[in-house]
């Protein structure tokens, strides 16, 4: 029997999860404001930037900052390792459901991930 | 549900898979909610104001005829303006924080809408004024506007592979066809039935698939 996979803990918090599959969501090559995704997520700007800094660390997300009628914005979109990475994490929740498993079952270190 | 750790090291706890995977479903419908556009409510408006516009205009050619023609003109176009409203704001809301390709596609698909109309506009006014019949000139001026809508839908899609806009695109055109080939005053009522049906039929087969969709396990 195939051992229950690890679960990526950079993706497992739940507001990281939730931006990932956020910035999923958008096309490719399209980037997301800090103020729309805070609002989607309904989080506060502390703790969105929190878990924006985690995954930029780990570099699933990118963030452009530039200025749009003279204020500074800063714009976020999933990188390829991102969504290699939520895709694994989703197929490895999928793997736990069908096995029946439970789990204590993260990894500390992020598949493909720099952390 | 998985650990929420506001940014710190996430604790190695016991966890459902369940509820994360409901979580990650759930998250999906909100960011496509709120990223993607509202197609149903689109297509809804648009098929209500080809509906009730060419309508009006049906009606008024045949068992109203004692209503002014202007009274059926302004009809038409409270309803495309109507129409028009509820998509600028809906897109308004949409791009609002969202840049990139697909934006700037949206926004020059919209252009081209506005291109085409202008030019549908222009030929209708020099047919009319080149001496042409007026039945001829609005019938012109309604099967050019639907040529537009048809084109501009099925290329869209065609792009972003989005088969049942494509098939709504072939459908006004070949409602279009038919209204043309019928002429007046009958071509109102294709239009009318054909092309806001067609739109009406789209929103409520995505809206039954949404449906589909939220009760699957």
């Amino acid at each position: 029997m195939n051992p229950l996979p690890e679960l990526n803990t950079v993706i497992h918090a739940q507001g990281r999860l939730r931006v990932m599959v956020t910035l999923q969501a958008l096309p490719p090559g399209d980037q997301l404001a800090f103020s729309r995704l805070r609002e989607i997520l309904e989080m506060t700007s502390g703790n969105l930037s929190v878990h924006v800094r985690k995954l930029e660390e780990a570099e699933y997300v990118r963030s452009v900052k530039t200025h749009e009628r003279r204020s500074p914005i800063t714009y976020f979109s999933l990188t390829t390792q991102g969504r290699h990475a939520l895709e694994e994490y989703v197929q490895a929740l999928q793997t736990m459901l069908s096995a029946g498993g439970p789990a204590s079952a993260t990894t500390e270190r992020p598949p493909g991930g720099a952390l | 549900m998985t650990a929420e750790d506001d940014g710190r090291p996430a604790e190695d706890a016991l966890f459902d898979p369940a509820a994360s995977r409901e979580l990650i479903e759930r998250q999906r419908d909100t960011a496509e909610s709120e990223l993607a556009p509202d197609w149903r409510l689109l297509y809804a408006v648009w098929g209500l104001a080809l509906l009730i516009g060419y309508g009006c205009l049906y009606l008024q050619r045949t068992v109203l005829s004692g209503v002014p023609p202007a009274i059926a003109g302004v009809a038409m176009f409270l309803a495309l303006l109507a129409a028009l409203t509820v998509t600028t704001r809906h897109d308004i809301r949409l791009n609002r924080g969202l840049r990139g390709p697909s934006a700037l596609a949206g926004a020059r698909i919209g252009w081209a809408y506005v291109a085409g109309f202008a030019v549908v506009g222009v030929v209708a006014w020099s047919l009319y004024r080149g001496g042409a019949p007026e039945p001829l000139v609005w019938l012109a001026f309604a099967g050019l506007s639907l040529l537009v809508i048809g084109l501009v839908s099925m290329v869209s899609a065609a792009w972003e592979h989005e088969r049942l806009r494509f098939g709504l695109g072939g459908w006004i055109l070949a409602a279009d066809a038919l209204a043309l080939v019928v002429g007046m005053p009958h071509a109102y009522l294709v239009l009318s039935l054909g092309g806001g049906g067609g739109f009406l039929a789209a929103a409520v087969l995505l809206t039954v698939r949404r449906a589909a969709r939220a009760r699957r396990p």
